[in-house]
């Protein structure tokens, strides 16, 4: 018993203290606009518009800027202002191939980004394994082959979400409320492709990786998650969608840089790592994407 | 009757002309005896060797006369003492000894003295010990070996022999031949025995070392001044208690030394580098104190066999071993339990010495998991520390010694958490494990011979290894009653980083009269293991394994050096160096640059001097590290093409003060740092990364600062205190809008007091207070959303100009009050003390927060609060 209260003792004097500490600006902060444009060839085309705030304000939307998508025919679209500071395109579709140039008008700084929707990655075979057990219920595999275009740098990114109901009870046990909810799973994934981008080490909701290895050929590539997609009294999943995006250079490297950003907000020791957008005096990215999705349902 | 038969006697040893002198008994004998008339010093002789001496009265000299010798064997003493007084002895036989003088030696230019300085009761050779003639005002150094070579002059010779912490002795010498002896120091009584931290070390081992700018010797007993923290003796946190070494965040050690990174202080254990010398990611050095015979810290000037890093070289000397018994300790902290033993395997031939030092924070953890009940994770979480050293010393003769060293520290930590679900249906087990592990390997040989007194032969060997290991492992186990297929698959990812050097050196070191030159060459292989790693798995009975282990690299270095010590005028000395080292790989690099060095001190009035030192040094690899503390997990890799090697220049000029009471130490320097190493702003930081050199960037550096220590040596009450005013900045194109920042360390103003009062031989109380300016850290100063159609809400931080925040000053003291008693067999030490005494709350770093009325807030996390500790220690 000594021995335990002895070094409980040095548990309890070795355990972290928080100390409240002013914090003092250096110099007053420069607010800048922040775009993220995500255009793709279907509806899903969504752009945030904000503005960055100092470390202790509140955000704020900014419902003033004007977007237009100019496609190569010259055609200039613009795009609807859903709520404050999100806009969605609702004009006529890009296609996979297309460039286009975003425009954005903003009293403060106005600029256009040129870019151009990635061709859908070309998935040869597909094959699941699912893995269906009366205790646990389903896990998966997925091993799919991707035939790389040879003419261009490709840059790919995978992940898996999980839509299920969710279910929440009070303290006694009694449901509450029920609603269907969507969420990426974690998945792993052995291979060179996958292995060679290192930024994938700081997430495993999603893996980056281009055709470096295997510019203009077949590759067959697996994955699996360890999530149990059991049935419990919290969750019954529904559905689970594979998703294979073709990304261009700029959001390759933005999804890479974020994610290694996010996991350094975790690390208590980490010297910082900068986000920074793709055109100048601007946070955020512009970039395009498309993809194909893959729907397994559940139960 | 008696003086015929002594004619007689003296007639029959001139018909001999190849007389030599007798054997005595070689049974230690101990004498100490302050000015007596040379018949009693005769008689005591005759006491204690059971003979009878007969001499002739006019061969002996008239004054007084004294001897000090402690456990030395008898001939040597006789002879020692003899030879003061130009006089030898033949043995007649057993009972009989008749005394003459000495051959007379055909006349030289000069004469010298020459030797060993030991302990008296472990016959351990003291590196730096100080031997000073009084007659010609020369001074020698002890060297590596112990050994020393000091000018006399005609007439009679006052020869001082001194050694920090050791009873000063006296010889006299007549100017009429050469002398070898072996000096025996007795540690000194409790109430004056001297700490020592003056600038004094040793250079060529020649009598015009010492004094050199930016140095500092640490004597085994100074190290053990420094109050414990949780029981531990520390000779890296002793180090950081001195003028221009900066400590790292609170609560991690390291040390950075004048506004250079970790990885720019070369630690040498017995000559042999050690990569990362740190437990408990940095808290504790992995040097077992008990071990440690002294320490040197050198930042200005760096000896021509000293190369490859840019900032300090650290050296650490361990013991040989005791040559007459066995001795060792026994020490159980609240943390570890650490045993010395040391001792002869033959004696006076060959010697051991060997420790052991584990913590037991897994042990306790299980112990009170058990006892008050925590959930079973705490169980499963387990870390410790081991480390072990061991010695061989054998000398074949008093010129030919062989020593064998080995050294290995562990630290190893993770967790293991299995769950189990058991249904009438069936069983579902799973494991996750995940396992980090680092830790040095060292192997050693050293043989040295000394040739003709004056030159010594040096040829060493090691092999030195640091390796991070990584090793994750899940297991998902499924039986199903009544099922066809049961599931066992397992995955396991598996890391390795390191650095494994090979090294084989010869040198050279000459002593003549006003000159010391030391030679030498050797070379390194390097090799670098930036990341191995496999990815291994068993689904569905199939196993698959990738491995990535084509980014080892080895790189070689070959190096030369030469220096040259000069004595001008016995009141100026100067040290030329030059190490070239040429650094290439099997792929076609080369590099080749010459580091010139030079250091020169002037007495300019008594103990009043003044010394410089102008350098220049390279550092052909680097370690990446993108933390704001060192890691276990950062990565050495090597200079490449297009990664330059980093290379720095420094002078420095001082004062110093060498009184026997006080010391008064002051130095200002300047340095220049080009091809610096840092990571990209947006880089992926991950361990391993086969395209490192994408990722990095490169930039120039400058540190600058004054430096003071004052020392008082003697006394109950001892300690010094120390000041550096430090400025150290980064500049980089790609970092931080290519302006000029702050590193991390660039710490202003650095204090630190360290005093021990011995109140009676018994108790003994010691404090250390520090102060330091705040670390320079980088804060986040705005922030956006950053939406994805996946993540429509993640916060991203906006960063101000790196490092252009200062976390709050650094203070801490610490006391530790020891009681020791003397038992019959052993000396038994019971050491209570106080770590951040005041429960200074220092940062460790800072994060934003939401309080409890979600605002978002900035707090400082400190790690270390007060901490007492006690330990006991039983040494024999």
């Amino acid at each position: 018993m000594r021995i335990g209260l002895i070094y409980s003792f040095i548990l309890i004097a070795c355990s972290a203290c928080l100390k409240e500490q002013p914090y003092i600006p250096t110099s007053p902060f420069k607010s800048n606009l922040v775009v993220h444009a995500y255009i793709t060839d279907d509806s899903a085309t969504e752009i945030w518009v904000g503005n960055s705030t100092g470390i202790l304000q509140k955000d704020t939307p900014n419902s003033s800027t004007s977007l237009f998508i100019k496609k190569k025919n010259g055609v200039l679209e613009s795009l609807t202002q859903v709520k404050p500071g999100y806009f969605k395109f609702y004009g006529t579709k890009l296609i996979p191939g297309d460039s286009f140039v975003l425009k954005c008008i903003n009293s403060a700084i106005s600029f256009d980004k040129s870019s151009a929707v990635p061709y859908k990655p070309k998935i040869i075979t597909i094959d699941t394994l699912h893995r269906i057990n009366p205790l646990v219920g389903n896990t998966l595999n997925v091993d799919f082959t991707l035939l790389d275009s040879a003419a261009l740098k490709n840059f790919y990114r995978i992940f898996i979400s999980k839509k299920y109901y969710q279910y929440i009870y009070d303290y006694n046990g009694v449901l509450l409320d029920s609603f269907i909810a969507n969420k990426r799973i974690p998945i792993y994934g052995q291979a060179i492709p996958f292995a060679q981008n290192d930024y994938n080490k700081y997430t495993n909701e999603e893996i980056l990786f281009t055709d470096a290895t295997f510019n203009g050929v077949k590759q067959k590539l697996n994955i699996y998650t360890n999530d149990l997609l059991r049935v419990s009294k919290q969750q019954y999943p529904l559905e689970i969608k594979v998703v294979i995006e073709a990304l261009s250079e700029d959001l390759y490297h933005f999804y890479n840089v974020r994610n290694a950003h996010i996991w350094q907000q975790k690390s208590i020791i980490q010297a910082p790592s900068k986000v920074t957008g793709n055109e100048k005096d601007v946070l955020g990215v512009v970039g395009a994407y498309s993809k194909v999705l893959f729907t397994y349902k559940l139960n | 009757m008696r003086i015929v038969m002594l004619l007689l006697i003296i007639a029959f040893i001139a018909c001999v002309p190849c007389a030599l002198q007798g054997q005595l008994s070689n049974k230690k004998i101990s004498i100490n005896k302050q000015n007596i008339t040379f018949a009693t010093a005769i008689a005591e002789f005759e006491k204690k060797l059971n003979t009878t001496i007969s001499y002739a009265n006019s061969l002996v000299p008239k004054s007084l006369v004294s001897i000090k010798f402690f456990n030395t064997p008898a001939n040597q003493a006789f002879t020692n003492f003899l030879n003061q007084y130009g006089l030898t002895y033949r043995e007649i036989n057993k009972q009989n000894v008749v005394l003459s003088t000495l051959p007379k030696i055909k006349k030289q230019s000069n004469h010298k003295v020459s030797g060993w300085v030991k302990d008296a009761k472990s016959a351990e050779n003291f590196i730096g010990a100080t031997i000073f003639n009084f007659s010609n005002n020369r001074t020698a150094i002890t060297n590596e070996n112990g050994y020393f070579i000091i000018d006399l002059q005609a007439g009679k010779n006052i020869i001082q022999y001194h050694y920090p912490g050791y009873q000063t002795e006296y010889d006299t010498l007549s100017y009429d031949r050469n002398y070898i002896v072996t000096k025996n120091l007795q540690i000194h009584s409790d109430t004056i025995a001297p700490i020592y931290i003056n600038s004094e070390v040793r250079i060529a081992g020649s009598e015009s070392g010492g004094l050199v700018a930016g140095s500092h010797c640490l004597s085994a007993e100074k190290i053990n001044l420094v109050p414990q923290i949780m029981g531990e003796t520390d000779v890296m946190r002793t180090i950081s208690m001195l003028p221009g070494v900066v400590a790292g965040a609170e609560g991690v050690l390291g040390v950075y030394v004048r506004g250079g990174n970790l990885d720019e202080n070369l630690v040498l254990l017995d000559g042999v580098p050690i990569f990362n010398a740190y437990h408990l990611y940095g808290i504790f050095s992995s040097f077992n104190a008990d071990m440690v015979k002294n320490t040197d810290l050198l930042k200005s000037y760096f000896p021509a066999k000293y190369g490859g890093r840019l900032s300090s070289i650290i050296s650490v000397n361990s013991i040989n071993g005791n040559a007459y018994k066995i001795k060792g300790s026994v020490n159980i902290g609240l943390l570890a339990t650490k045993i010395q033993v040391d001792g002869p395997i033959f004696k006076d031939r060959t010697t051991f010495a060997i420790s052991a030092r584990r913590s037991y924070l897994d042990f306790l953890a299980q112990q009170v998991s058990r006892r008050i009940s925590f959930d079973d994770s705490f169980n499963n979480n387990f870390y410790y520390f081991f480390d072990a050293q061991a010695k061989i010393t054998h000398k074949f003769n008093t010129k030919l010694k062989l020593t064998l060293g080995y050294y290995s520290s562990i630290d190893k930590g993770g967790f293991k958490q299995n769950t189990s679900n058991q249904s009438t249906k069936g069983n579902i087990d799973e494991t996750s494990q995940e396992t980090t592990q680092w830790g040095n390997n060292v192997l050693s040989g050293n043989l040295s011979y000394l040739y003709a007194n004056n030159t010594y032969f040096k040829l060493s060997v090691h092999q030195t290894k640091y390796n991070f290991n990584f090793n994750q492992i899940y297991r998902f186990k499924q039986d199903i009653i009544n099922s066809a297929v049961d599931i066992d698959d397992q995955t396991e990812y598996n890391l390795n980083t390191g650095i494994l050097d090979r090294e084989a050196k010869l040198e050279t070191e000459k002593i003549l009269k006003w000159t010391t030159i030391n030679i030498g060459t050797g070379i390194i292989n390097h090799r670098f293991v930036p990341g191995n790693r496999y990815l291994k798995s068993t689904i569905n009975q199939t196993s698959t394994r990738i491995d990535f282990n084509d980014v080892y690299s080895s790189t070689f270095e070959f190096y030369q050096f030469a220096e040259w010590a000069q004595n001008f005028h016995r009141r100026t000395f100067l040290n030329v160096g030059l190490r070239n080292s040429i650094h290439f790989d099997d792929l076609g690099l080369l590099y080749a640059f010459p580091e010139p060095r030079l250091a020169i001190k002037h007495q300019v009035y008594k103990q009043h001097w003044v010394n410089a030192a102008l350098t220049q040094n390279y550092q052909f690899f680097h370690l990446l590290n993108n933390f704001t503390v060192g890691l276990p997990s950062d990565i050495w890799v090597p200079s490449t093409e297009n990664i330059k090697p980093v290379n720095s220049r420094q002078a420095s000029i001082g004062y110093l003060l060498d009184k026997k009471q006080i010391g008064l130490g002051i130095e200002g320097f300047y340095k220049q740092y080009q091809n610096l190493l840092e990571y990209k702003e947006t880089a992926s930081y991950a361990t391993n990364n086969i395209n490192w050199e994408n990722i990095v960037t490169t930039g120039t550096g400058k540190a600058y600062g004054a430096e003071f220590i004052f020392e008082k040596k003697l006394g109950k009450l001892r300690g010094w205190a120390s000041y550096t005013y430090l400025v150290s900045t980064r500049q980089f194109n790609e970092l931080n809008n290519g302006k000029s920042f702050a590193s991390r360390y660039d710490r202003r103003h650095n204090a630190s007091l360290t005093a021990n009062y011995k109140i009676n031989s018994k108790i003994n109380l010691s404090a250390a207070f520090i102060y330091a300016t705040g670390f320079a850290y980088t804060l986040p100063i705005g922030k956006f959303n950053s939406p994805t159609p996946q993540d429509p809400y993640r916060e991203i931080y906006i960063y101000g100009d790196r490092n252009d925040q200062r976390a709050t000053p650094n203070m801490r003291l610490d006391i530790a009050a020891s009681f020791k008693k003397q038992k019959k067999n052993y000396t038994r030490t019971w050491t209570l003390g106080l770590f951040n005494a005041t429960n200074k709350h220092n940062p460790f770093y800072y994060q934003y927060l939401y309080n409890k009325y979600s605002d978002r807030k900035l707090y400082s996390v400190s790690l270390l609060p007060i901490l007492p500790n006690i330990s006991f220690e039983i040494k024999f």
